[in-house]
C-alpha cells in the first residue's frame, strides 16, 4: 500500500536570475499512518518550506516548484486542482505552525477560529459549531473550555495558544499532521506537556505526524524515524535508534555535538559546527556541505553524494558514510547517557 | 468601557470651553472697536451702539461676556445676528445640508475608497493597480475648489446633467457631485490606505493559518483579512467627519449650497460673532463626538484594546 504521504525528489527555488536561492533540491521523505517523522536542521535548510509545499500554502510567487513529486495516499498533488487541495486541506492534512500568537487571528476569538471548520467545512450552524469548538478545547485540555471559547488569542497564555492552534489542527480530524516547530516560543515545562499532548493525540487517533524541530532531545523521545535535512537536502534518514548510535553523516554528527549536555563539565565549552550554512543562491560544487566539514577530501569537493542505503533503512549522503557508521558517535550522546 | 466613556465625556468639557473660548475672544475681544466697519462708512449711531452693547454685554471684561454668552447657548439661546435675526434658526437652516452633505461626502469616500483600495490590494502590480495608484496621485495633487469648478464647468454648464447651483432644500440626488468634490482627497487617501493594509496582512501569518484550514478563499479574503485592514481605515473615516464639515465651506461656495460654510464666510465678514461662535461651536462637538465613537469603535474593531 502506498505511504500516507510520499514526498519525492522536491526542488523549489525562490528569486529570479542571479538572485535565484534553490531553498529545496530534490527532498524526498515518506510517513506512514500513525509514524512519527522527525525533520531535523539548521534554520533555513527549507524544512518550513517543505512542509508548506505538502499543504499548498507557500506563497507562489516569489516561490518556484521546479520539479519532484507529493503524493498524499498515491494520490499527486503538484499541479493537482486548486479547489481539490483546498478540500485536503484541514480534513486529510493539517499544520500547526510554529508562532501560535501570530498564527492566530487576532481580533476573532479562539473559539470563533475553530468553529469556522466546522461551519465551512461541515456545513454546522454558528451554535454547533461553537459547541464543537469548546469540545476541542476540552481535547487540548484546556481547562474551563466552556468560557475560554470566547476569549482572544491575547488573553491566552503562550502554552495554551499553542494548545488552541493544536485543536483548531485537529478539529476536521485529519489524517496527517505537520507540527513546524511547535514548542520553539514556548518555556522548557510547557515544551514537554506540548510534545506529551501532541503525541498523545497522534497515538489516539492514528495520525501520522511530521514534527520538524531543532530539539535532539525532543526527537529521541517520539520520532520513529529522523531525517535530517542540509540547504535543501536529506542528508540522512534513519530510524532514532541507529541514528544516535551510528551517526553516518558528518552533519548529523556535528549536530550531536553541539548539543550541550548533562554529563558536560561546568564551563565546558559549547562545540558548535564550524562555519555558516551555505548562501542558498550560492551553493557549493560537490557535497554541500564539505566547507565546514573537518573530514573532507578530494572527492567531496567534486561529486555531490547521493543518498545511499546503508543497509536496515539507513540512508546518508555522504562518500564515507560507511566508515562513520562504523566509527560511532563522536561522544554518547545524552540519550543514550540517560537509557544507560 | 461605560466609565471610559464617561472619562471621555467629561473630557470634552474643557476642550469645548477652550475652543470656543478662542474663538469668541478672536472674534469679539481682540478688536479695540469692536464697532469698526460695522455700519458701512458711516459711524454707528448711539442708539445702536446702545443696542448692541447690551445686548453683548460689551460692557463687561471679555471673559465675563463669554461666560453669559456660554450660559445662553447651554440654555438652547445661541444670541441674534446684528440685524436681529436669531441665529438658532439661521443655523438650524443650514446645519442639516451641510451635514448631509457630508455624510454623502462620507460614503462616497468609504464606498469608492476601499473598493478601489481592496481591488488594487488583492490584484497586486498590474492595470487596476496602477490605476488606482495613478488616479489617486492626480485626486490627492488637485485642490478641491479645482476639481469642484471643474467638474461643475463640465458636467453643469457644459453638458447640462447638473445643476450649477443647488435648490435651497437639496435633494440627495442634487449632493452627489458636490459629494463627490469634498470626498475626493479623502477618498483618495482611503483606497491607498486600504490598500497597503491589505498588502501587508495579505503575508500576515494568521492569512496563512486560514489559507491551511482550507476554507474558501472568499471567507480568507472577506473575513482574516479585510476585517483587520479595515481597523484603520475605520479611524481615518471617524476622524474624517469633522474635516469634512469643515472642509464644506470650499465646496459649498462653488456649488452654491446654502450650508453652514456660507454662513460662517458671511458671518466672518460682517464680523458677526454671534454666528461664528454658535457654528463653530456645534463643529467641535461634532467633531470631539465623532472621535469618541471612533476610538470606541476601534475597541469593538480590535478586541485587543481595552479602555479601562
Ligand atoms: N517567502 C519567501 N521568500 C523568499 N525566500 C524564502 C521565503 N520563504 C522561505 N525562504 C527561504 O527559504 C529558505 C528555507 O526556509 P525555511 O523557512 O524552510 O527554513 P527552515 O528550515 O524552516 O528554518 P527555521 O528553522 O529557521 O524555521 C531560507 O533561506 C529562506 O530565506
Ligand atoms: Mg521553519
Amino acid at each position: 500500500m502506498a505511504p500516507l504521504l510520499e514526498v519525492d525528489d522536491l526542488r523549489v527555488e525562490f528569486g529570479r536570475g542571479r538572485e535565484t536561492a534553490s531553498v529545496l533540491n530534490g527532498v524526498s521523505y515518506h510517513v506512514d499512518e500513525g509514524e512519527t517523522l522527525a525533520v531535523l536542521g539548521e534554520s533555513g535548510s527549507g524544512k518550513s518550506v517543505t512542509a508548506q509545499t505538502v499543504m499548498g500554502i507557500l506563497d507562489t510567487p516569489p516561490g518556484r516548484i521546479t520539479g519532484g513529486s507529493v503524493r498524499f495516499r498515491g494520490e499527486e498533488l503538484l499541479g493537482a486542482d486548486p479547489e481539490r487541495r483546498r478540500l485536503l486541506r484541514g480534513e486529510s492534512m493539517a499544520m500547526i505552525f510554529q508562532d501560535a500568537l501570530s498564527a492566530l487571528n487576532p481580533v476573532y476569538s479562539v473559539g470563533f477560529q475553530i468553529a469556522e471548520q466546522f461551519r465551512f467545512r461541515r456545513g454546522m450552524s454558528r451554535k454547533d459549531a461553537m459547541v464543537k469548538a469548546a469540545e476541542m478545547l476540552d481535547l487540548v485540555k484546556i481547562p474551563n473550555a466552556k468560557q475560554r471559547v470566547k476569549e482572544y488569542p491575547h488573553q491566552f497564555s503562550g502554552g495554551m495558544r499553542q494548545r488552541a492552534m493544536i485543536a483548531m489542527s485537529l478539529a476536521l480530524d485529519p489524517e496527517l499532521l505537520i507540527a513546524d516547530e511547535p514548542t520553539t516560543a514556548l518555556d522548557v515545562t510547557v515544551q514537554a506537556q506540548i510534545m506529551e499532548l501532541l503525541d498523545e493525540l497522534r497515538r489516539e487517533r492514528g495520525m501520522g505526524l511530521i514534527l520538524i524541530t531543532h530539539d535532539l532531545g525532543v526527537v529521541a523521545e517520539v520520532a520513529d524515524r529522523i531525517a535530517v535535512m542540509y540547504a535543501g537536502r536529506i542528508v540522512e534518514h534513519t530510524d532514532a535508534a541507529s541514528l544516535y548510535a551510528h551517526p553516518a553523516h558528518p552533519y548529523t554528527r556535528g549536530l550531536m555535538d553541539s548539543v550541550p549536555r548533562v554529563d558536560d563539565v561546568a564551563g565546558a565549552p559549547l562545540r558548535p559546527i564550524p562555519g555558516l550554512p551555505p548562501s542558498l543562491s550560492a551553493i557549493p560544487d560537490g557535497c554541500p556541505f564539505h566547507p565546514r566539514c573537518a573530514h573532507a577530501v578530494d572527492v567531496c569537493t567534486d561529486e555531490v553524494p547521493a543518498l545511499r542505503e546503508l543497509g536496515s533503512g539507513h540512508q546518508a549522503a555522504c562518500h564515507f558514510a560507511e566508515r562513520f557508521v562504523a566509527e560511532g558517535p563522536d561522544r554518547p550522546t545524552t540519550h543514550e547517557v540517560v537509557s544507560r | 468601557m461605560g466609565r471610559y466613556t464617561l472619562r471621555r465625556l467629561l473630557q470634552l468639557i474643557p476642550v469645548f470651553l477652550g475652543t470656543t473660548f478662542i474663538v469668541y475672544a478672536l472674534v469679539w475681544g481682540l478688536r479695540d472697536d469692536p464697532f469698526a466697519g460695522k455700519c458701512g462708512q458711516r459711524e454707528c449711531s448711539p442708539a445702536f451702539k446702545a443696542a448692541i452693547t447690551e445686548r453683548y454685554n460689551l460692557d463687561d471684561p471679555l471673559i465675563v461676556q463669554y461666560l453669559k454668552y456660554l450660559g445662553n447657548v447651554l440654555t438652547g439661546d445661541f444670541g441674534q445676528t446684528f440685524s436681529g435675526t436669531e441665529v438658532s434658526t439661521l443655523i438650524a437652516d443650514a446645519y442639516p445640508i451641510t451635514v448631509k452633505l457630508a455624510l454623502i461626502a462620507l460614503v462616497i469616500e468609504a464606498v469608492i475608497g476601499i473598493i478601489a483600495g481592496v481591488v488594487s490590494g488583492l490584484r497586486g502590480r498590474g492595470f487596476v493597480d496602477s490605476l488606482v495608484l495613478v488616479s489617486t496621485l492626480f485626486l490627492i495633487a488637485l485642490p478641491v475648489f479645482v476639481t469642484g469648478l471643474v467638474l461643475r464647468q463640465v458636467l453643469g454648464v457644459e453638458l447640462g446633467i447638473i445643476r450649477t447651483s443647488v435648490s435651497g432644500d437639496p435633494s440627495i440626488g442634487e449632493l452627489i457631485v458636490p459629494g463627490f468634490v469634498l470626498a475626493s482627497l479623502s477618498m483618495a487617501y482611503v483606497a491607498r490606505l486600504t490598500r497597503t493594509s491589505l498588502m501587508e496582512n495579505t503575508r500576515a501569518d494568521f492569512v496563512r493559518t486560514a489559507v491551511a484550514k482550507g476554507l474558501p478563499r472568499r471567507r480568507v479574503v472577506g473575513v482574516h483579512m479585510l476585517r483587520n485592514s479595515l481597523i484603520p481605515v475605520v479611524t481615518f473615516l471617524g476622524t474624517d467627519i469633522g474635516a469634512l464639515m469643515g472642509g464644506a465651506i470650499v465646496t459649498e461656495g462653488v456649488f452654491n449650497i446654502r450650508g453652514i460654510g456660507g454662513l460662517v464666510y458671511r458671518g466672518l465678514q460682517q464680523q458677526d460673532t454671534a454666528t461664528v461662535v454658535g457654528i463653530v461651536a456645534l463643529l467641535v462637538i461634532v467633531y470631539l463626538i465623532a472621535n469618541l465613537v471612533v476610538d470606541l469603535l476601534y475597541a469593538v474593531l480590535d478586541p485587543r484594546i481595552r479602555y479601562d
